[in-house]
C-alpha cells in the first residue's frame, strides 16, 4: 500500500486522532487494569465488579440515573429547539436577547448549583417566598428534601444550564436554512408551525442527533449539579452512577472499584455509542 | 396583518425564556450588592438596603481573581483555538470523505468522554507529570482538548456536511486543490457553526473546575473556578463575595458573545447558492 | 506571517519557562487558603533559621481537597507536607503513602506529652503515627440568648439532661414577638457538606449513652443496640415527633443550620469556636450563650474530636527537612495561632487568643472528647449510616428498623 491510495481524508483526521490517542490511551489501560486487581496490585479477577454492583442501592441508582439523563436531555433539548428557533426570528431587542439567553449557560456550575439550592430551600428560599405570597401554595414545599419533588427539581437545574448550549447549536443550524425554503412554503400559505416541523426541523436533524449523543453524555457525567445540591440525599433518592464512583474513588479511597464501575460504564456508554451510529447512519445514507 | 400576529407569536414566549434563563442570575448579581445580614433573611429581601460595593472591593482588591483571570484567559484562549485547528481539518475529513474506519475513528473521538472523570484524573496527573507539564499553561490546555475536541469535531462535521456538495466540485473542477476549498469555500460557510463551537469551548474550559484543581497547585497557573473556591474557608463561603466574582466571571462572555453573534446573521447560506 | 511567527515562538519559550520555574529541591508545603499568609510567615521563619531549605507555600480549598491530596500521593509526585482533616488521615495512611513519623519526629524535638491524646490517636494506625494533629476542636451548644429570655427561660443557666434539652427545645419553638417562626434546635439531615455534618452531630448523642456505631475495638457493629438507637431516636424525634426542627432539616448542613440561627429562626445549634465568629459577624445584636452539649441523666456527655493534622507522604522529595518543618510548627505558641479553632498542643490554650469566657464551654467540651473510630472504611461507613438516618427523618422507617439495616450493610462491608 502506497501513501497515494490513503484517503486524503485519513490525512485531514489523523492529527486530531493521534493527539486523544496520546492524551487518553494511558488513562484507559490504568482503568482497566485497576478493575482487575486490589489495592496492593494483585490481580483479583472480578471482584471490584461484584462488590460493586452487590450493593444494596444498586437499583435504586440506576433507575434515578436513567431518569436524570433522560428527563435532562428532554427538557434541554425541548426548551434548546425553542429557544433556538425563537432566536432566529427578527425582533427588537435580538441582539441583547440571545446574549441574555446565554447566561445560564456560562455561569460556573457550582455556583449555579448553590444559587439554585438558596432559591429551592424550605425556610429561606425565593421560590417558596414566591409561591406562597402568590398564593398557588399554601406551605412552603421541600422542594429537595421530598422524595417525590427531589429529582425534578434537579432535573430542572440542568435542562435550565444546558438549554443555551443546544439554542446556540440549533441557532447556528437554522442559518444554513436558505431563505428559498421558507419563500416557497409561504407561497403556499403556509403557517408559523408548519414552518418549523417541515424546513427547519428537517434540516436541523444532523445538528440535533449529534447534540442528543453529546447532551446524553455529559448527563451522564456530569456530577456537580447533584453533588452540590443534595449529595445524593435525601437517602439516595437522588443518587446517580457518576458520583457514585467519584465517592468510591475519593470519598472512601476504593479507586478498584470506582475502577469497576468505571469500566461498566465506558461498556454502556460504548454500547449505546454503537447503536446511535448504526440507527442513524443507516438513515444518513438514503 | 400575518407580521403582528407573528411579533406577538414571539414576543411573548421569548419573554418567559428571558425571565427564566436570567432571574436566577439576577438574585445572584442582586446578592453580590447586599452586606452579610441581609443575604439569608426569612422571608427573603429583594433589594440589597442599602446596596454595598464591599464584595466587589474585596474580589477584585484582596482576592487572586485579578490574576486567575489573567490565567484563564490564556488557558481558555489556547485551548479553543487549538482544538478549533485539529477539529476544522478532523470535520472536514469526516465530512466529506469516505474511508474505511471512518465511523469506528468517528466514534473514537468521544473515547475520552466515555470514562467517568473522577477516574482520569490520576492517570492523566501522571501523564502530565512525565511530560513535565503539571502547573503549566500547556498542560491544562492540552488536558481541555479532551473535553472540547470531541464536541467540536462532531458538530462542524455536522456542519460540514450541510454545505451543498456542489459548491465545492465545480471548484475542484476549476483546479483549486483540496486545501484551497476548504479555506476558500467551505469554512467560510459554516461561520456561524465555528463561532457556535468556539463559544462552546471557550464556555467549557473557562468553569472547568476538577481538571484546573488537580494540575495547577501554584498560584501562578490557577483559573477562576479555583478562585471561587477560595472564598469557602473550613466552616463558611463567603456568599456575598462568590456572587460578586461569578458576575466578574460571566459577564465578560456574555458581552463577548454580544458582539460576536453578528457573525450569526444568517445570509451566507443564502447569498452563496444564490450567486 | 514571519512577525506572526516569531511572536508564537516567544509565547511559547514563556510557556516552557514557566514551566521549569518550580524547582525540585524546594520544600512544598499545602496548606489551605485561610492559613496561606500564616503559613507563609512562618515559612519565612523557618528559612531564616534554616538557611540549607527553601519552602515554596501552596494554598489548598477545602472542595475537593482529598481528591487532590490522593491524586498526588497515587501519582509519586508528592508536596513534602500538607494539612488535612484528621478524619482523613487513617485512610489516607491506609492508602499505604504516609511516612511514619513518631520517633523523627521525638528525635526533631515534638513534645507528644503536651499534644491532646485524642489527636494523636486520630492519626494513629496499627500502632503507627502517621500524622502530627495541630488543630483540635469540638462542638458545643451554641444558643439565642434572647430567644431564651422571650420564651421565659433563663439565658444563663442551658439546657444540661436531655429531659432539659428537650423540654427546652419545645418552650422555645413558638412564634417570637415579631411574629417571626422560632424553632428550638437544628438538627443537621441533608445538604451538600455530608455525611460529616450529620455524624458530628448525632453520633454524640449514641456515645453519651454508652452506644455508638461500632464497639470501642471497632470489631463490632452496635448502631442497632438499644443504647444506640435510643440516641439516633432523640435526633430524630426533634425533628419528626417534637418538630422543634425546621422543615428544612433535611436540606440543611452546619452552613445551613448557622444561618437560621443568625437570622433568629433557630435558637439553638451545636457549632465550634469559629462558628461564634461567623455568628458575630453576620449578626452582632444577638446575644450568644455556649453550653455543654446535653447527655442522658447520670451519664457523661461526649462529642467527637475534630481538628487537623499535618502529614508528610513517603515519596516526598525533602522528607527530613518536612519533618523538621513540622516540628517546628508542633510548638504550642505558633499552634495557638495557626489553628482556626484550638491548638492540639495543649498548653497553646493558655494564649490570650483563648481567654474570652465565651470559649470556656468549649474547653471543657474538649475534655470529653473523642477521634472517630480510626479504621479505614470509616468514610463509607458513615455514609451508610447517613443514608438510613435520613429514611428515620423522611420518616420512611422506624429508627429501629433503619439502624438495623445500616448494621446489616456494615457488617457486610466489614465483611469483605
Amino acid at each position: 500500500m502506497t501513501m497515494r491510495n490513503i484517503s486524503p481524508g485519513v490525512w485531514f483526521i489523523l492529527p486530531t486522532m493521534l493527539l486523544l490517542a496520546a492524551l487518553i490511551v494511558y488513562p484507559m489501560l490504568s482503568t482497566a487494569e485497576l478493575s482487575v486487581t486490589d489495592a496492593n496490585g494483585a490481580f483479583a479477577g472480578m471482584r471490584n465488579f461484584n462488590v460493586a454492583i452487590s450493593a444494596p442501592s444498586t437499583r435504586l441508582i440506576l433507575f434515578n440515573t436513567a431518569y436524570y439523563v433522560i428527563g435532562s436531555v428532554v427538557f434541554q433539548l425541548l426548551l434548546g429547539i425553542l429557544a433556538g428557533i425563537l432566536l432566529n426570528q427578527h425582533f427588537a431587542g435580538r441582539a441583547l436577547v440571545r446574549s441574555l439567553m446565554l447566561i445560564p449557560w456560562v455561569v460556573p456550575g457550582i455556583v449555579a448549583a448553590m444559587t439554585w439550592a438558596w432559591m429551592f430551600h424550605t425556610d429561606y428560599g425565593i421560590i417558596n417566598y414566591i409561591m406562597t405570597q402568590v398564593g398557588v401554595i399554601s406551605e412552603p414545599i421541600g422542594w429537595l428534601t421530598n422524595p417525590n419533588t427531589v429529582m425534578p427539581a434537579l432535573i430542572a437545574v440542568n435542562a435550565w444550564k444546558m438549554f443555551p448550549f443546544v439554542a446556540v447549536m440549533v441557532l447556528a443550524g437554522l442559518q444554513s436554512v436558505p431563505e428559498e425554503l421558507y419563500e416557497a412554503v409561504r407561497v403556499d400559505g403556509a403557517n408559523f408551525w408548519h414552518e418549523i416541523w417541515h424546513i427547519m426541523l428537517p434540516q436541523l436533524r444532523p445538528v440535533l442527533v449529534s447534540i442528543t449523543l453529546l447532551l446524553t453524555i455529559w448527563a451522564l457525567d456530569g456530577i456537580t449539579i447533584i453533588y452540590s445540591i443534595t449529595g445524593g440525599g435525601p437517602a439516595n433518592r437522588s443518587m446517580i452512577f457518576p458520583i457514585q464512583i467519584y465517592v468510591q474513588a475519593f470519598e472512601y479511597f476504593e479507586f478498584n472499584r470506582a475502577a469497576a464501575l468505571s469500566v461498566l460504564y465506558f461498556l454502556f456508554l460504548s454500547v449505546i455509542i454503537v447503536l446511535y451510529m448504526r440507527v442513524f447512519a443507516a438513515q444518513e445514507k438514503d | 396583518m400575518r407580521d403582528r400576529r407573528r411579533t406577538l407569536l414571539i414576543s411573548l414566549p421569548v419573554a418567559i425564556l428571558v425571565i427564566v434563563a436570567v432571574f436566577p442570575f439576577l438574585w445572584m448579581a442582586v446578592s453580590a450588592f447586599k452586606p452579610l445580614a441581609q443575604l439569608y433573611t426569612i422571608p427573603p429581601q429583594w433589594l440589597p438596603d442599602p446596596p454595598t460595593l464591599e464584595n466587589f472591593k474585596n474580589v477584585v482588591f484582596q482576592s487572586n481573581i485579578p490574576r486567575y483571570f489573567i490565567n484563564s484567559l490564556i488557558i481558555s484562549i489556547g485551548s479553543t483555538f487549538l482544538a478549533l485547528v485539529f477539529a476544522i481539518f478532523a470535520a472536514y475529513g469526516f465530512a466529506r470523505f469516505d474511508f474505511r474506519g471512518r465511523s469506528a475513528a468517528l466514534a473514537f473521538v468521544l473515547i475520552g468522554q466515555l470514562l467517568p472523570t473522577a477516574t482520569v484524573i490520576v492517570p492523566l496527573y501522571i501523564v502530565l507529570n512525565y511530560l513535565g507539564l503539571i502547573n503549566t499553561y500547556l498542560g491544562l490546555i492540552l488536558v481541555y482538548l479532551i473535553l472540547t475536541l470531541p464536541l467540536s469535531v462532531w458538530m462542524l462535521t455536522g456542519y460540514f456536511r450541510g454545505i451543498p456538495k456542489e459548491l465545492e466540485d465545480a471548484a475542484i473542477i476549476d483546479g483549486a486543490s483540496q486545501l484551497g476549498v476548504l479555506f476558500r469555500i467551505s469554512l467560510p460557510l459554516v461561520t456561524p457553526g465555528i463561532i457556535a463551537v468556539t463559544l462552546y469551548s471557550f464556555v467549557a474550559t473557562w468553569n472547568e473546575f476538577v481538571f484546573a484543581l488537580s494540575f495547577a497547585t501554584e498560584k501562578e497557573m490557577k483559573t477562576l473556578p479555583i478562585g471561587l473556591a477560595e472564598f469557602s474557608t473550613e466552616f463558611d463561603t463567603d456568599w456575598g463575595a462568590v456572587m460578586a466574582a461569578s458576575f466578574v466571571m460571566t459577564l465578560p462572555i456574555a458581552l463577548i458573545f454580544l458582539v460576536m453573534q453578528r457573525m450569526f446573521v444568517g445570509g451566507l447560506m443564502s447569498g452563496a447558492t444564490k450567486g | 506571517m514571519k512577525r506572526m511567527t516569531k511572536t508564537l515562538a516567544a509565547g511559547f519559550a514563556l510557556l516552557l519557562s514557566q514551566a521549569s520555574l518550580a524547582s525540585a529541591a524546594d520544600l512544598v508545603w499545602w496548606t489551605m487558603n485561610w492559613n496561606e499568609q500564616k503559613a507563609k510567615d512562618y515559612a519565612a521563619e523557618f528559612m531564616k533559621e534554616n538557611p540549607d531549605v527553601k519552602i515554596r507555600v501552596e494554598a489548598n480549598v477545602a472542595g475537593g481537597l482529598q481528591s487532590r491530596i490522593l491524586v498526588a500521593l497515587q501519582s509519586g509526585s508528592t508536596p513534602d507536607l500538607i494539612d488535612v482533616q484528621n478524619g482523613a488521615n487513617i485512610p489516607l495512611a491506609q492508602t499505604g503513602k504516609l511516612e511514619p513519623l513518631r520517633d523523627k519526629l521525638t528525635a526533631a524535638g515534638v513534645e507528644f506529652d503536651n499534644i491532646l491524646p485524642a489527636s494523636l490517636d486520630t492519626a494513629t494506625y496499627e500502632g503507627q503515627l502517621y500524622g502530627l494533629p495541630f488543630q483540635a476542636e469540638a462542638h458545643a451548644l451554641i444558643y439565642n440568648k434572647g430567644a431564651f429570655k422571650e420564651a421565659g427561660l433563663d439565658p444563663e443557666k442551658p439546657p444540661q439532661t436531655w429531659t432539659e434539652f428537650i423540654d427546652y427545645a419545645k418552650k422555645l419553638t413558638r412564634t417570637n414577638s415579631k411574629g417571626q417562626q422560632v424553632f428550638g434546635y437544628g438538627v443537621s439531615g441533608g445538604g451538600a457538606d455530608q455525611p460529616g455534618n450529620a455524624l458530628f452531630r448525632s453520633l454524640p448523642f449514641m456515645w453519651m449513652n454508652g452506644g455508638g456505631i461500632l464497639s470501642p475495638d471497632n470489631k463490632d457493629v452496635i448502631v442497632n443496640s438499644s443504647a444506640s438507637v435510643e440516641g439516633v431516636k432523640l435526633y430524630v424525634d426533634l425533628f419528626t415527633t417534637y418538630k422543634v426542627s425546621p422543615p428544612s432539616t433535611l436540606e440543611n448542613d452546619s452552613n445551613g443550620l448557622r444561618r437560621l440561627f443568625q437570622v433568629g429562626n433557630v435558637a439553638m445549634i451545636p457549632g465550634a469556636t469559629s462558628d461564634i465568629e461567623r455568628i458575630r459577624a453576620a449578626a452582632p445584636d444577638i446575644e450568644i450563650g455556649v453550653g455543654q452539649l446535653p447527655h442522658p441523666e447520670g451519664k457523661q456527655t461526649a462529642v467527637i474530636l475534630g481538628g487537623w493534622n499535618f502529614i508528610i507522604p513517603k515519596d516526598a522529595p525533602n522528607k527530613e527537612a518536612a519533618i523538621r518543618l513540622a516540628a517546628f510548627m508542633s510548638k504550642p505558641e505558633r499552634q495557638a495561632l495557626y489553628t482556626t479553632t484550638f491548638p492540639a498542643a495543649m498548653s497553646g490554650l493558655d494564649d490570650k487568643r483563648f481567654a474570652d469566657p465565651i470559649m470556656n464551654a468549649h474547653k471543657e467540651m474538649l475534655k470529653h472528647a473523642r477521634p472517630q473510630p480510626t479504621i479505614p472504611q470509616w468514610g463509607q461507613i458513615g455514609q451508610i449510616y447517613y443514608n438510613h438516618l435520613q429514611e428515620a427523618l423522611l420518616q420512611s422507617s422506624t429508627v429501629q428498623e433503619a439502624m438495623d439495616s445500616a448494621a446489616s450493610e456494615i457488617e457486610t462491608l466489614l465483611s469483605q
